[in-house]
């Protein structure tokens, strides 16, 4: 057999990561800074965490998707008790009436592709180099595991402080309801959370999307690399973006409202797409760019304003008119692009009455 | 506007003094270069000293004095001078996964470090208490401080428009050691988000003991002089804050400088919109001004490398400037400046320095001695030229049509003409006095933030809300009430909640009048 080498992601590897986790979330997710610094506590207090290989995943471990649920923002403020994943993994190690071997990252975008670094440091589990959307998504059964037929429920959720719930839904569009619910209005805003448990088996016919951490890390590195190339540079050959306008913001609406659609922001082009204007909607993070009217990207493929000065993408409720930007777009990872894929993540699934425009995948420049 | 007003910045390598008539015109100033030997308080005192007996100058007419203590936006903060910090954070059983000081600088950390406790408490998102606060803890946590007691920073969970347990805790220390010990209370520092708005907090008061010193210095300076005037620190934003709100907050005062420099600017050239570019000995630091107010920049602000949340001005420094020496062969590589000025080639010395370049090119006016055109002097400045023309070109790239360029600080004859993405050079005669002359018209700002269920009715009353609360803010920093105006007020719903919740910002400006430092009554917000 040949001999595995363990790849070990330690505290150093962490500002990468974050970097390339916040290209990842194109404008949704949260801060994955906050989650370094958390991962990086529990690095420092147990060492570094085996990063997974999916080819080295065995049939029989059972492996726990997890995340935080809830605002970035809240998150923030309450920071966490620390002890999340070690009552996440107790909680689905009692409801499946075995021990977690291996812990995957929901959503490799934002705050949730680091977060579950500091858990897996703290219990001593590997951590898949995978993750259930490759992107950021609002809506918790926006997940490969929900088009591979493993049921969201039972989801735990927890705040390691007042309260861990556990829901049994019958399906999973309920699941995520009543867990949204349940992070805004009994578990203060935010909570760490685990659904869709497998086992190594199912994870390998499509549970998990493989490689997604390698990639982050991959982009993150080269963003802070002393001799940096341009930001637009690095998203083009790692991630297979292209950049569909230079300019500025020069409107921002969010809308009289509570409810998204109904947000959205103008980009005017600027020296060569001078005379060119973008309409970008926004939701949780940048979901479809119009121009003249006509849609020219959706979800979900992953769309960014860069802030061209900083090189680095701007959040959706960061976004402010008079920020120089780049409207850039890549392919959505392959599950996504199937139809089924599509009916679950096309903008008609967030509430925008038109039809999924797809860039066309570079090969071996995406995600 | 009735009085004079003294301005007066202590640099990197000067201090600088004005005294400004009621219409704003300079009526006296005064440049010395700093010297090794003396702290910027004794040269803010002897400058004042200066300025108060010269025979331009009434004393008694003056009626508000600025001082600004300058340092490169992006200096690190040195951790000689700071006083130790007891660190009370009130959150547990939440927030544990980041213990306070969590990643900052070791040596930093242990220059402050004077214990640190995450006690029961906390408030939730809603604006009621999550838990109520330990108050046998803190009391243990005082028990437990060095003697005698150092400077307290007192961080609570969603205490930014609900603090009242941050209030709580503050009581309960000065029951335990007395009125004098200093405390800063994290809500008053900063905005959502505990780490950063916790860093701000013990930065705060670990240079609470070293401003006291400086403010007492300038105090007598003033009084020494004759001058009975409201006092105002330049604040990181450009705005100025009271002397009574400095003293409380002097952390607020780290990175100020550039700011007033750029307003500075715009005052003695009279254009609102420009990019300004300011040659210092050391360096040479461009920002934009538009509408006449420095723009902010967009990330993060990290002093030494601990994120703090303020929003500075967006300024790109070049490390080159005036006194910066050349290195001979190529001409290229920035040395070590001379340690004096008459060190330089065209005062008589022997070292090469980037004025000497622009004497010997005919940009500069010449010094005391001649300087001769080398291949090595027309390949530096031409270097420092193609730095410039990257940076300005970048900086204008996204204005709708190229602003001028003001060229102000001591070596504001380097700045060449025709810099990209800029439409004719601005030198005003006074250059050297940007800075100075910023803080004599700088306005006072406010600023509130607040949370509210996304509804009609919610979102109106905590917008209503956080207007009060930034007007007390600008008249706690010394606005005169009547004056003060709304420059930003946003709404920003946060996403992923079911019930959503919506964060509300203003910000104010107003004109200085009155000693401030009223402090504001405790607000319940949402």
């Amino acid at each position: 057999l040949p001999e595995v080498v363990d790849v070990l992601l330690d505290a150093s590897d962490l500002p990468a990561l974050a970097r390339g986790c916040e290209v990842l979330g194109s404008g949704a997710g949260g801060d994955p800074q906050l989650g370094a610094t958390i991962a990086q506590r529990a690095i420092d207090e147990h060492g570094p965490v085996r990063l997974l290989d999916l080819e080295d995943l065995d049939d029989h471990v059972l492996v726990m998707p997890c995340g935080m649920a809830g605002s970035p923002m809240v998150a923030a403020e309450r920071v966490f008790g620390g002890e999340e994943g070690q009552i996440l993994c107790d909680a689905v190690g009692s409801l499946w009436d075995r021990p977690v071997g291996a812990l995957v990252t929901l959503q490799a975008g934002g705050l949730n592709g680091v977060l579950p670094v500091a858990w897996a440091a703290r219990s001593g589990l590997p951590l898949l180099d995978g993750d259930g959307s490759g992107r950021a998504f609002d809506c918790l059964h926006l997940q490969v595991m929900h088009l591979a037929g493993i049921a969201a429920s039972p989801v735990v959720l927890t705040d390691a402080c007042d309260a861990t719930v556990v829901l049994h839904a019958g399906d999973d569009r309920t699941a995520d309801r009543l867990a949204r619910t349940a992070a805004s209005a009994l578990l203060g805003g935010v909570c760490a959370y685990a659904l869709a448990c497998m086992t190594g088996r199912q994870a390998h016919d499509g549970g998990v999307i493989s490689g997604t951490l390698s990639r982050a890390l991959e982009v993150g590195r080269l963003l802070l690399h002393p001799d940096r190339q341009p930001a637009q540079e690095v998203l083009a050959s790692v991630l297979g973006a292209r950049t569909l306008c230079t300019g500025d913001v020069v409107e921002v609406d969010r809308g009289p409202a509570t409810v998204a659609p109904g947000s959205w922001a103008i980009v005017r082009g600027t020296g060569g797409d001078s005379g060119r204007e973008l309409r970008v909607e926004m939701r949780d993070g940048y979901v479809v760019v119009l121009e003249d009217g006509a849609a020219c990207v959706t979800v979900p493929d992953l769309i960014w304003l860069m802030h061209t000065e900083a090189g680095q993408p701007v959040a959706t409720e960061d976004l402010r008119v008079g920020m120089s930007v780049a409207a850039m777009a890549a392919p959505a990872p392959a599950p996504w692009r199937t139809p089924a894929g599509l009916a679950l993540t096309g903008p008609r699934s967030q509430g925008y009455d038109v039809d999924p425009v797809l860039l066309a995948p570079q090969e071996g420049r995406a995600l | 506007v009735s009085g004079a007003t003294l301005g007066v910045v202590t640099g990197v390598s000067d201090t600088t003094g004005v005294v400004t008539d009621a219409s704003g015109r300079v009526v006296a100033s005064l440049v010395r270069p700093r010297t090794p030997d003396r702290t910027r308080a004794e040269e803010v005192a002897e400058l004042i000293a200066q300025l108060a007996a010269d025979p331009a100058v009434d004393p008694a007419g003056i009626r508000r004095a600025m001082v600004g203590l300058r340092r490169r936006q992006d200096a690190p903060i040195s951790a000689e001078g700071l006083n130790g910090v007891a660190v009370l954070r009130i959150g547990a059983p939440l927030t544990r996964a980041v213990p306070p000081l969590g990643g900052w600088p070791d040596a930093l950390r242990a220059a402050v470090w004077a214990g640190a406790a995450v006690v029961r408490g906390g408030m939730a998102m809603s604006g009621r208490p999550a838990r109520a606060l330990d108050a046998e803890a803190v009391r243990r946590f005082c028990a437990a401080a060095p003697k005698p007691a150092p400077a307290f920073a007192i961080t609570g969970v969603f205490a930014v428009g609900s603090p009242s347990q941050e209030i709580e805790a503050e009581a309960l220390v000065r029951r335990e050691l007395g009125s004098e010990v200093h405390v800063s209370l994290s809500h008053q520092l900063g905005g959502p988000g505990l780490l950063e708005r916790e860093n701000a907090t013990v930065l705060d008061a670990a240079l609470s003991r070293a401003f006291q010193r400086f403010q007492a210095a300038v105090d007598e300076a003033l009084a020494g002089g004759a001058i009975d005037a409201d006092v105002y620190y330049g604040r990181h934003d450009g705005t100025l804050v009271a002397r009574e709100l400095a003293a409380r907050h002097p952390v607020v005062l780290l990175g100020t400088g550039t700011a007033h420099s750029q307003l500075g600017a715009g005052r003695l050239s009279g254009v609102p919109d420009a990019l300004v570019v300011e040659v210092t000995p050391a360096t040479t630091e461009i920002g934009l001004l538009v509408g006449g107010l420095p723009v902010e920049r967009a990330t993060a602000t990290r002093l030494s490398g601990v994120p703090v949340g303020f929003r500075l001005p967006d300024v790109r420094i070049v490390p080159l400037g005036g006194g910066s020496a050349l290195e001979s062969s190529d001409g290229g590589a920035p040395g070590r400046g001379p340690d004096q000025r008459s060190d330089a080639l065209s005062s008589g010395g022997a070292v090469a320095t980037l004025t000497d370049a622009a004497v010997a090119a005919r940009r500069a006016p010449a010094g005391t001695h001649p300087v001769a055109a080398t291949a090595a002097l027309t390949a530096a400045l031409a270097r420092y030229d193609g730095l410039l023309a990257d940076v300005a070109g970048r900086m204008t790239a996204r204005l709708p049509a190229p602003p001028p360029v003001v060229a102000i600080g001591e070596g504001a004859a380097l700045v060449p003409d025709g810099l990209p993405g800029t439409e004719g050079t601005f030198r005003p005669p006074q250059a050297g006095l940007a800075t100075a002359v910023g803080l004599t018209t700088a306005s006072v700002g406010g600023h509130a933030e607040r949370l509210a269920a996304n509804r009609p009715g919610e979102r109106e009353r905590a917008m209503r809300e956080a207007r009060g609360a930034a007007l007390e803010s600008a008249v706690y920093a010394g606005a005169d009430p009547g004056t003060v105006e709304v420059v930003e007020a946003d709404e920003i719903p946060l996403t992923r909640l079911v019930d959503p919740v919506v964060r509300v910002r203003v910000r104010v400006l107003g004109a200085p009048g009155g000693r401030g430092g009223t402090s504001p009554r405790p607000r319940r917000g949402r």
